[in-house]
């Protein structure tokens, strides 16, 4: 039994295995295969929202390509029609392309046919709406409208839009269908793992219950196989536990899968989300009831309903215009598979009672297996009210139409009008032509267009204007004319180009006006605009020149800052905000006297402008200098309502200046001592000369009084001896007249008049008298003339006797010369008075006699005839001349360059001071403006001359008093 | 006999002048007047003349040239300036060759006088020889030791005019020099001057140098005739006669002037031994010789080899070089004053008793000196009494000098 029961055992146990292990494998096997099946799942999706991605991309493009289509009718802008037109073509490259991807993408079968019968539809669409936008281009709305409004177009567009919904609809299905397999054969897997699972779990409770059994009945038997029976529930255990991880890795599997699974879902219903979310009004009702099953979000918006309100309603009762058995006659073609789809005009009722005008396209299809209409629906409430402007503008093309053949009777008579053919050629004038040019229709009609233009253009403008209508633009602008007379008639031009069906030009129209007076009016205008720029420019560069210069304020007319540039602020160290509002005063230093600003305001507030030299303060309480120029703005009243003052920083030149001054007075003093040690100099010279001189004068004057003293002397003794002698004739006489005795007497006489020696006495006696008397007159005449020589220095010109003052000078140098030499003196008579420093001239006479005398001494031997000394003077028209010559030794060329330096002397030490000729160059040219030249041939003798100026003005030496005052006052101002 | 004088001037009027006033002069001049130097030179040349009167500037030949070509030609006759120019540069010239300078205008008086003077002065050398000797003695030869000093003193930047003074006192050459200057018309300043240091403050500096730097105003001694002749002793010996002359004249209570006359006179008293041993040192060498040997004065020596005696030599050229009077008659007379008709104490009193004291001091016998000639000199001007007292003073090694 046991025997059996053991093999029974066993065998059961060898079962249980062996479903254990054919669980496994199936669930690898079904694992396998749900990962698959997964995979499979996970491309279709992928594939399928690719392909209804592109497709929507072509609707959407199709879409605006019609609504921009649509724009296209409506808009009267050319541009904008231009542009919607490039917007137009655009997007139809775009739809091509994204049709392009979808084609590339792997087929289905209806796939193919659904995306052949869109292709060909769009081309159809696309064709009519070329045709249209052509239409429209060419102006001809009417035309392109009625197109548009063909149902055969509209057949197409609901045709197009069908094809989409197919598209769509397809790829729905497609996608579901996938998501059903996928989801059926997975929940079916999944179900026999599970159902495999738990017969492994039982039968393996069973055979644990027999094992336990079979444990308690044969202990001791079953010892041995307790280990082996413990190894195999080990194993069992080992065996279990890996079941249950792979069971649980099956579950995660499975949740995986699940989820996945509603991805999937979710993916689809993000499909139907995007219909949901489509504009366009997406109706899907059920076949029977009319009832709606599902209403998109476009149209739930515009008709105002709720989902749950359209749950309630049919498709027909949005329809207030069709009962609803004339829909269902509508759609009743869709149902008898007639037709496959149907397009129709229709009214919806919003929930609010308004209508509005739809297109309804309407088709079977199916819902899961339902069968259902889908319902997509244009509001052409747009599309109507582009028909309104549509007429409105039709209306407006009639109105504007009238007033153009109005117009151009007013054209006609006032434009000067050409027709031209395409070579430019004038094919016809208008009357005004004719009278403006002055040439006649016949002269004027095949002639060239351009070679009827002035010469008032250069060729390149007529050359432009001939390649811009030849390209088709139109031209604008301004061209003068030739008139019959040769003279130019300036028009404001617009050729236009017309153009044929092949878009060739066949015709020009030449619009212009007569601008001629125009013209004229407009060139004296843009010269006087060029003028007035420039001197806008001009003035606004000096405006910039002038702040970048210049310190420049405004203020009112009390002084207040209204204006500062960034240079006033610089320099006086305010900011601007502190300087604007404050008044002028806040600059003022305390340089100027208050009459100075007095004078200032004086003289701008009677509208004058004030220029001057100003200090201003600084912040810091520094000052600097400006030159200021205050300008005031005058009112119509002549009165001032601001000022404008524009600075100069001066502050340098101000100090420069100041510097000068002192400089200046420096060297005022310097000349001042130097006039000084000149005047002493001259002086000095004066004593050494008086000193030379006084020995010379004293000879002069004791040689005369020596004999004048001796002759008295002699005088007075010969008076006493005649004296005797007329006693004794005396006696004589008395005698005589008393009769008396007389030779005794007579022996007398005769003895002392021999005594007494009357001869000689009568000889010498007149003699002495005369010699004496000259002698005296010799001293009155050195004294004179030391007077005269010696004339105390004036420091102003004096009007003098030249001639007498040169000539006491020779005299009071009598001594110097007369042992050496002989004075020939050659006086002009004419020479009147002469302004001169009388005491300063004296003195250059006399250094040159002396130097003259000097230099013939030198050359001469004792014994040597006497030399000559020549003064003369001359009136030469304004001047005088004072020539001295000496037949002395003269000098060699170095000397004479030397001879004015001071302190140059060719004579021996303390001889000479070396200042005689210089003192005479600074006496005459410095004091008398003159001029002193030598001219000095060695061994001939020298020449001297001096010039004097006549004409020097004796008072003029007041001016030369006055100069230092007027300098000073000079210095005041500065 | 008539004296001859020959006037030169470029200026008639001034000869006619001349002529005219000292007309009165006829009788005992003859005078002959010319217009230039070559005129004068001419006229000199025709006949003998006893002084000529010159005016220094002539064109041509001026007074100088003309003075020093008579000094050289005639030595012996007596050479006068009459001159308007006060020009220092000719005065310097004219100081050399002229005796006297006169300045114009000139009383005819004065001239009279001068040269009057001079034609006396003439009998006191009756030798011609010595006479033309003494006359063309322009300059008395001066020490050298001094002259250089005195140099030294004048180029030194601080010289002073008092320590100049007092090294001309020294020097008899050089104080007979500055004292004929001083006491000329030369520089205008014509008074009387005896003492050196005063002379030397009146010339000033700038004067006294172009005197010393100038040619041929002083000379200076041969050194060897200066040792041989011991004039190193003859000089300190007019100075102690100088010094005690001054101290007897002041002792009398005399006028200032007289002192300073004394001073002079002593200082200058033995010049003519000088002269005389500078012309002729053997002669004179002699005459020292002679005098020792016989025991006898230097003057009886000398009058035996020259014939004549120091004193009149030097008083002879003092005399001519326009020096005061009573200097010169001190200095004449200092042997024997009982020739000199004076009444009063006077500088030759002085130089008297001064000079015999000294010489009684040095006499080897120690006998007194005093004749009896001199004596009674002495008492004819009433100061024999106070002989005495004198010749105690003059005891005295040194005088204290004020």
């Amino acid at each position: 039994m046991f025997g059996i029961k053991y093999d029974l055992k066993y065998l059961f146990l060898a079962l249980v295995l062996g479903a254990i292990f054919m669980t496994a494998v199936t669930t690898m096997l079904y694992w396998k295969r749900i990962d698959s099946v997964n995979k499979d799942l996970v491309m279709t999706a992928g594939e399928y929202q690719l392909k209804t991605n592109l497709a929507l991309n072509m609707w959407n493009t199709a879409r605006d390509r019609e609504s921009v289509f649509q724009n296209m009718l409506i808009v009267d802008d050319p541009f904008e029609l231009d542009k919607l037109r490039l917007q137009h073509q655009a997007l139809a490259g775009e739809f091509i392309k994204t049709s392009e991807r979808l084609k590339a993408t792997e087929l289905s079968d209806r796939e193919k046919a659904y995306l052949a019968e869109l292709s060909r539809l769009i081309v159809i669409g696309s064709g009519k709406q070329n045709h249209i936008r052509q239409l429209v281009m060419d102006g001809k709305f009417q035309q392109a409208q009625a197109i548009n409004m063909e149902p055969e177009f509209n057949q197409v567009r609901a045709a197009i839009f069908q094809q989409f919904e197919k598209l769509f609809h397809y790829y729905r299905e497609q996608s579901y269908k996938a998501l059903q397999l996928a989801n059926s054969t997975v929940l079916s897997d999944i179900r026999i793992v599970l159902i495999v699972s738990t017969i492994i779990l039982m039968l393996s409770v069973v055979v644990g219950f027999f094992m336990v059994r079979g444990i308690k009945d044969s202990e001791s038997k079953l010892k041995s196989e307790i280990s082996l029976r413990m190894k195999s529930q080990a194993e069992l255990v080992k065996h279990r536990n890996k079941l249950k991880i792979d069971i649980e890795k099956a579950v995660e599997k499975h949740k995986e899968t699940e989820k996945e699974r509603i991805e999937s879902q979710e993916m689809a219903v993000s499909l139907g989300r995007i219909l949901e979310n489509s504009l366009n009004e997406i109706y899907i009702f059920d076949v029977d009831t009319l009832k709606f099953i599902l209403v998109n979000e476009g149209a739930r918006k515009n008709l105002g309903y709720t989902m749950e309100d359209l749950l309630q309603l049919t498709a027909a009762s949005l329809k207030p215009d069709l009962s609803e058995e004339k829909f269902r006659e509508i759609v009743k073609p869709l149902l008898d598979q007639t037709q496959e789809k149907l397009v129709f005009l229709a009214k919806h009722r919003r929930k609010d009672g308004s209508c509005y005008p739809v297109e309804v396209h309407l088709q079977l299809s199916l819902m899961g297996c339902r069968p259902v209409f889908v319902a997509m629906i244009l509001d052409i409430t747009p599309r109507q009210q582009w028909q309104h402007k549509l007429d409105l503008k039709k209306e407006e093309v009639e109105k504007i139409t009238h007033e153009l053949a109005f117009q151009k009777i007013a054209l006609e008579e006032h434009a000067i009008v050409c027709v031209l053919d395409s070579s430019e050629i004038i094919q016809s004038v208008n009357k005004k032509y004719v009278e403006v040019s002055g040439f006649t229709e016949d002269e004027l009609i095949g002639a060239h267009f351009l070679v009827g233009l002035s010469g008032e253009q250069s060729e390149e403008y007529t050359i432009e204007i001939s390649a811009t209508i030849q390209r088709g633009d139109i031209w604008h602008g301004i061209i003068s004319f030739l008139r019959s007379d040769g003279s130019p008639f300036w028009t404001k031009t617009t050729i236009t180009p017309f153009f044929n069906r092949n878009a060739k030009i066949y015709k020009y129209v030449v619009v212009s006006t007569d601008i001629t007076d125009q013209k004229i009016t407009e060139e004296k205008l843009l010269v006087s605009n060029i003028e007035i720029y420039q001197a806008h420019k001009e003035l606004s560069f000096q405006k910039q020149a002038l702040d970048e210069h210049a310190i420049v304020s405004t203020s009112d007319v009390h002084g207040n800052i209204t204006y500062v540039n960034d240079k006033f602020c610089e320099i006086s160290q305010y900011g601007r905000d502190e300087l604007v509002g404050q008044n002028h005063n806040i600059l003022k230093s305390d340089i100027h006297p208050d009459e100075y600003y007095r004078d200032l305001w004086r003289t701008i507030a009677n509208g004058r402008v004030w220029k001057g030299n100003m200090c201003n303060r600084k912040r810091d309480g520094t000052f600097y200098w400006v030159a200021a120029t205050i300008v005031p703005f005058l009112n119509d009243e002549g009165k001032p309502y601001k000022y404008i003052a524009m600075r100069v920083d001066i502050t340098t030149q101000k100090k420069n200046e100041q510097q000068l001054i002192a400089r200046n007075k420096e060297i005022e003093q310097a000349h001042k001592e130097l006039e000084t040690s000149q005047n002493m100099m001259l002086h000095a010279e004066k004593l050494a000369s008086v000193g030379q001189l006084a020995a010379g004068i004293a000879h002069e004057i004791n040689t005369p009084i020596q004999f004048v003293g001796d002759n008295t002397r002699f005088l007075q003794e010969s008076f006493l001896d005649l004296m005797r002698l007329v006693a004794v004739y005396e006696e004589l006489g008395a005698a005589a007249n008393e009769g008396k005795a007389l030779p005794e007497l007579i022996d007398r006489v005769q003895a002392l008049s021999e005594e007494v020696e009357v001869d000689y006495l009568a000889e010498e006696v007149p003699s002495a008298i005369k010699q004496s008397l000259e002698g005296v007159e010799r001293v009155s005449k050195i004294v004179r003339s030391m007077k005269d020589f010696s004339h105390p220095g004036t420091d102003h010109l004096e009007n003098i006797d030249l001639n007498n003052s040169i000539e006491s000078t020779i005299n009071v140098s009598r001594n110097e010369w007369k042992y050496v030499a002989e004075m020939n003196i050659e006086f002009d008579s004419d020479l009147s008075l002469v302004p001169c420093y009388p005491g300063e001239l004296n003195q250059v006479i006399l250094n040159i006699i002396v130097n003259a005398a000097h230099a013939i001494e030198d050359s001469r031997d004792d014994n040597d005839p006497l030399g000559t000394i020549t003064v003369s003077t001359k009136l030469i028209n304004e001047e005088v001349e004072i020539r001295i010559t000496d037949s002395g030794s003269g000098m060699p060329e170095e000397v004479k360059k030397r001879i004015f330096e001071p302190f140059f002397t060719t004579k021996g030490v303390g001889k000479g001071t070396g200042q005689g000729l210089a003192i005479a160059y600074a006496v005459i040219v410095d004091k008398h403006k003159g001029r002193v030249t030598v001219d000095s041939e060695p061994g001939k003798g020298t020449t001297f001359v001096i010039y004097l100026p006549m004409n020097a003005n004796v008072s003029g030496a007041k001016t030369e008093v006055e100069a230092p005052d007027s300098q000073s006052e000079m210095k005041g101002v500065a | 006999m008539k004296k001859r004088i020959l006037f030169v001037d470029d200026e008639p009027n001034i000869l006619q002048g001349l002529k005219r006033s000292l007309r009165q002069q006829r009788h005992e001049w003859e005078m002959d007047f010319a217009e230039g130097g070559v005129q004068a030179l001419a006229l000199l040349a025709k006949q003998p003349y006893d002084a000529v009167v010159t005016d220094m500037r002539m064109p041509g030949m001026d007074g100088a040239q003309l003075l020093n070509e008579v000094k050289s030609r005639y030595p012996d006759i007596v050479r006068f300036v009459l001159s308007g120019h006060s020009d220092q540069e000719l005065i310097m010239r004219s100081v050399g060759p002229s005796h006297q300078y006169m300045a114009k205008p000139c009383e005819p008086e004065l001239l009279k006088a001068s040269l009057s003077g001079a034609f006396a002065l003439r009998k006191l050398l009756a030798s011609d020889d010595l006479r033309a000797i003494a006359t063309n003695m322009t300059s008395l030869p001066s020490l050298p030791s001094i002259y250089c000093a005195v140099l030294e003193e004048l180029q030194s930047e601080d010289g002073s005019l008092v320590s100049i003074g007092k090294l001309i006192e020294q020097d008899l050459g050089m104080t007979s020099k500055v004292l004929q200057l001083v006491n000329s018309a030369y520089f205008g300043i014509g008074r009387d001057v005896s003492s050196p240091a005063e002379a030397a403050n009146f010339l000033g500096l700038d004067i006294l140098k172009s005197l010393v730097l100038s040619e041929g105003v002083f000379s200076q001694f041969d050194p060897a005739v200066v040792k041989a002749l011991s004039l190193d002793t003859m000089k300190n010996r007019g100075q102690l006669v100088a010094k005690h002359a001054r101290a007897i004249a002041r002792s009398e209570g005399v006028d200032g002037k007289v002192a300073d006359q004394a001073f002079l006179a002593g200082l200058l008293h033995e010049m003519g031994s000088m002269v005389l041993a500078d012309n002729s040192p053997e002669e004179y060498l002699r005459a020292c010789k002679l005098s020792k040997q016989e025991n006898i004065d230097i003057s009886s020596a000398e009058k035996q080899v020259f014939n004549t005696t120091h004193a009149e030599v030097g008083a002879y050229i003092l005399g001519l070089w326009g020096i005061d009077d009573d200097v010169v008659t001190a200095i004449a007379y200092h042997h024997d004053p009982s020739a000199f008709p004076d009444v009063e104490f006077s500088a030759l009193t002085a130089v008297y008793v001064a000079s015999t004291c000294l010489a009684t001091g040095n006499n080897p016998s120690k006998q007194t000196l005093f004749t009896d000639a001199g004596l009674s000199y002495l008492e004819r001007i009433g100061v024999a009494e106070r002989l005495p007292d004198w010749q105690q003073m003059c005891l005295e090694p040194e005088e204290e000098a004020a």
